[in-house]
């Protein structure tokens, strides 16, 4: 056939093995790229089918260009420079839109027209490089088999478009190495057909062109061209695919870790639980344990030092809980200023223990960050595979649950869980809810004990006690909430009501009566508690002198010089200042002498045991002398029988409060002792 | 620059029987590390009790002073001062150690040694002046001083 004599008789065929090699190296480049194009979405689609273009078109131009120097027609040729390069351009141009139209969603028109516009781009390169071949010759073109060639372009290149979009069937498999296979006819055809369509013969006595030594010298330059091309088309898709696991990998890491810590994060504790509970117990047939473990005096470090130094402090924790780990574990933050250790064995509670200890220890020492010194504390909840939790869930919150109780029990320390807690947490963690309604609901009662003076008998006032009336257990004392209160932080809310309510009550009796209020020790210590006393006593119109506050001595105790600040700004005010429960705890006669007292309550204890407890009676002596040389009132409180009252009297007590003269009442029946004002017991 | 101090107890259970050379080791091993980011100081020891000084730069301190933080052969770490410096107390020891001493002539040494210790608590500055006059006198030559008497570590002392 004409073809295949074309090619064997006229070609030199060195450089025709070099264009094909080029053809084929081109083609597989191609395809890869193409294949990215396809699965490219938005914007970089174009980007993609560009590199494809060009990558294609450079392959398919080199081909024709180096098979055109192998082209040995028998007369001189040269190549018209301007029209060489046209070809590539349209080849690379051609082949782009190609690309572009084939990565389009609609099939008939991706398939069929994308197909089309590259192949008619491979035979436009062709035959616009046809025409920058000049030769010596008189050229005759065969139209039947420029129309073949073109037809056998644009069939074999949506042969190749089909085979790269292909996804099911037996076809997607290989679906590269056809759609190469497919390229590469395509290309091949074309051209050889192509030549079959041209025939020169010479003409006599013209110039020479250039010798076949320049053409091979051409050939290799235009080859190396081309494969740098083709290479950056590779590299180009190798640096994605690596760049796209990077990020994949990056992904993932930043879907499992806490960005700050570095640790795992809490989903992906629940993983490495999940998968613990799946492998069973280790070969010594230990079994694994959860610790929860939650800092204690996190929050006022946020607070007072801002989250810059909040965050470095959580580093800085990390770092440390992590040398407390042993081969296996997994440390995790879970969340704010909580963080959990799945200890991979464990030998038994002792071990359990110790590991718990290890971290209270390590966490309760001194850190330094950025200047300033911070002493943390942590609370640590420990928990057994399969004994106390069959799965990740119940774990974890009987784990919190014995954390709960390390909380409760004072901070600073480890507790085992024990099925017993359940219990109690559930109770406390109503008592808890129930505290918090309360506050909304208005449940607590203020009633009022009320005190007179010691000599006369006449009331001097009353103390204002704060009560409970829980739906369901009635009424309770400030001893079963008041703690609770102080812990979640409710104490100033509750505290501050009781203060209103008293002084608003206390307008109402004779002016001459006082009202006395309890302040706890995280009321005390609240800088604006000074100016909310002053509002309170303007609010209500209670002239200051009537009003007491009562503190005891624990309150005191390691924050003197910011209570003794806030004291002092209260006496200013006018209010008087009482020390209650005086002689029991920490009584330090220091306290005396440095805070502003005016009043000292002696503590019931010794009012029960006196007077037929000589020492306890000495005592109530003594208070009472060292009150009145300092220019302090002195009250005995609990005073339950005639001679208690007698003996305080004489032993120098200016007033008397206990269950003699009244039983704490509501305000209703206060108002009716006061307006009786009737003296309650007439003095022997 | 700034100076940390703070006192400790050691922890008997966690450290060796040969307690003296372990401390003395302690102190070997921090001088090397303290020549390393330019920080001096002195470690002392009586009857259970630590008290060590660091000077030199603050994010030097506070590195050096986390590690000593999470060591488990002492407990109860109670900073005493934390305070920027304008000059350092104890620049020639990149880690000066002072112990007791059981020779009969270093009586006066030992007492004073322990008075400094009941000192630091309440009045620190007048307990580190006392300490600094205890580093250099002579007499106390013997207690196993590093940085000053060992050849092997002259190299490591900020240069005096």
């Amino acid at each position: 056939m004409r073809v295949i004599t074309c090619v064997f008789t006229e070609h030199n065929l060195w450089l025709v093995l070099l264009a094909g090699c080029l053809c084929v190296a081109g083609s597989m480049a191609t395809v890869r790229l193409w294949n990215r194009s396809l699965a490219a979405s938005g914007r970089s689609q174009v980007d993609w089918s560009l590199l494809t273009g060009v990558t294609a078109g450079a392959s398919i131009w080199a081909t024709h260009f180096i098979a055109m120097l192998g082209y040995q027609p028998g007369v001189p040729v040269t190549f018209d420079p301007q029209l060489t390069i046209v070809s590539a351009v349209v080849a690379m141009v051609g082949s782009t839109l190609g690309f572009w139209i084939s990565t389009s969603q609609r099939r008939a028109l991706s398939q069929f027209v994308g197909g089309s516009t590259v192949g008619l781009s491979i035979a436009a390169m062709h035959f616009v490089g046809m025409f920058a071949y000049r030769t010596d010759g008189i050229v005759v073109w065969d139209s039947a088999y420029i129309g073949a060639s073109i037809a056998l372009a644009a069939a074999f290149s949506t042969g190749a478009t089909i085979a790269v979009q292909s996804r099911t069937g037996r076809l997607a498999k290989k679906k590269t190495a056809c759609a190469t296979v497919l390229l590469v006819t395509a290309i091949v055809a074309l051209h050889f057909t192509g030549m079959a369509a041209f025939s020169v013969t010479p003409l006599a006595g013209v110039s020479q062109g250039a010798d076949s030594a320049a053409f091979g010298a051409m050939a290799m330059a235009v080859a190396a061209a081309a494969v740098l091309i083709i290479l950056t088309g590779v590299s180009t898709r190798l640096i994605d695919d690596r760049n796209r696991a990077r990020s994949q990998e990056e992904l993932i890491y930043i879907a499992t870790h806490d960005e700050l810590t570095r640790l795992a994060n809490r989903r992906q504790l629940g993983e490495e639980l999940r998968q613990k509970f799946e492998e069973g117990p280790s070969e010594q047939n230990a079994q694994f344990g959860l610790m929860m473990i939650d800092l204690d005096r996190f929050k006022p470090v946020n607070d007072t030092l801002g989250h810059q130094i909040g965050d470095l402090v959580l580093q800085r924790v990390a770092r440390r809980l992590e040398r407390t780990l042993e081969q296996g574990d997994v440390l995790a933050r879970f969340g704010g200023d909580e963080f959990a250790v799945i200890l991979a064995e464990c030998h038994g509670d002792q071990h359990l223990c110790s590991r718990g200890e290890r971290v209270v220890d390590l966490l309760a020492r001194p850190m330094v960050v950025q200047g300033h010194l911070i002493e943390l504390g942590a609370s640590v909840g420990v928990a057994l595979a399969n004994r106390d939790g069959a799965a990740p869930g119940e774990l974890i919150q009987n784990a919190d649950i014995a954390l709960y109780a390390a909380k409760a029990a004072g901070r600073s320390t480890f507790a085992l869980y024990q099925s017993s807690m359940s219990e109690e947490i559930q109770i406390r963690r109503s008592l808890e809810a129930d505290l918090r309604r309360a506050v909304n609901r208005e449940e607590f009662e203020i009633h009022y004990q009320p005190q007179v003076d010691a000599r006369t008998g006449t009331y001097t006032g009353a103390e204002a006690l704060l009560r409970w009336r829980h739906p369901e257990r009635g009424l309770l004392s400030p001893a079963v909430f008041i703690p609770l209160a102080e812990e979640i932080g409710l104490i100033g809310a509750i505290g501050n009501r009781v203060l209103r309510q008293a002084c608003y009550d206390a307008v109402s009796w004779p002016p001459h009566l006082t009202v006395a209020v309890n302040l706890s020790a995280v009321q005390l210590l609240d800088r604006r508690l000074a100016r909310f006393v002053r509002n309170t006593l303007s609010e209500t119109n209670l002239p200051p002198h009537r009003l007491e506050l009562e503190i005891t001595e624990t309150s005191l105790i390691g924050n003197d010089l910011q209570a003794l600040a806030i004291l002092n700004e209260i006496r200013a005010l006018g209010v008087s200042i009482s020390l209650d429960d005086f002689g029991t705890g920490y009584s330090s006669l220091s306290y005396l002498h440095r805070f502003p007292i005016d009043k000292i309550k002696i503590d019931r204890s010794f009012i029960e045991r006196a007077p037929d407890d000589v020492d306890s009676g000495s005592i109530i002596h003594a208070i009472a002398q060292l009150g009145a040389s300092l220019g302090m009132k002195i009250t005995a409180e609990g005073i339950e029988t005639d001679a208690q009252w007698h003996f305080s009297r004489d032993g120098g007590c200016d007033q008397l409060q206990g269950y003699l003269i009244s039983k704490p009442v509501p305000l209703g029946e206060l108002t009716k002792l006061f307006e009786a004002s009737v003296t309650p017991r007439a003095v022997a | 620059m700034h100076r940390l101090v703070y006192m400790s107890d050691l922890d008997p259970v966690r450290t060796p029987i040969d307690v003296g050379d372990t401390i003395q080791e302690i102190a070997r091993k921090s001088a090397i590390a303290n020549a390393r980011n330019s920080l001096s100081g002195v470690l002392v020891y009586v009857n259970g009790t630590f008290i060590q000084i660091l000077e030199g730069a603050r994010e030097n301190i506070e590195e050096t002073f986390e590690l000593i933080c999470c060591d488990p052969r002492h407990k109860q770490i109670r900073v005493i001062e934390f305070e920027p410096i304008k000059s350092r107390l104890f620049a020639e020891w990149t880690m000066g150690y002072l112990g007791m001493s059981a020779a009969p002539t270093h009586i006066r040494e030992n007492v004073n040694l322990q008075e400094i210790v009941f000192k630091m608590d309440a009045r620190p500055m007048e307990a580190l002046r006392q300490l600094r006059l205890l580093m250099d006198a002579e007499e106390f030559a013997g207690t196993g001083r590093t940085g000053r008497d060992d050849d092997e570590l002259e190299h490591l002392t900020l240069g005096r």
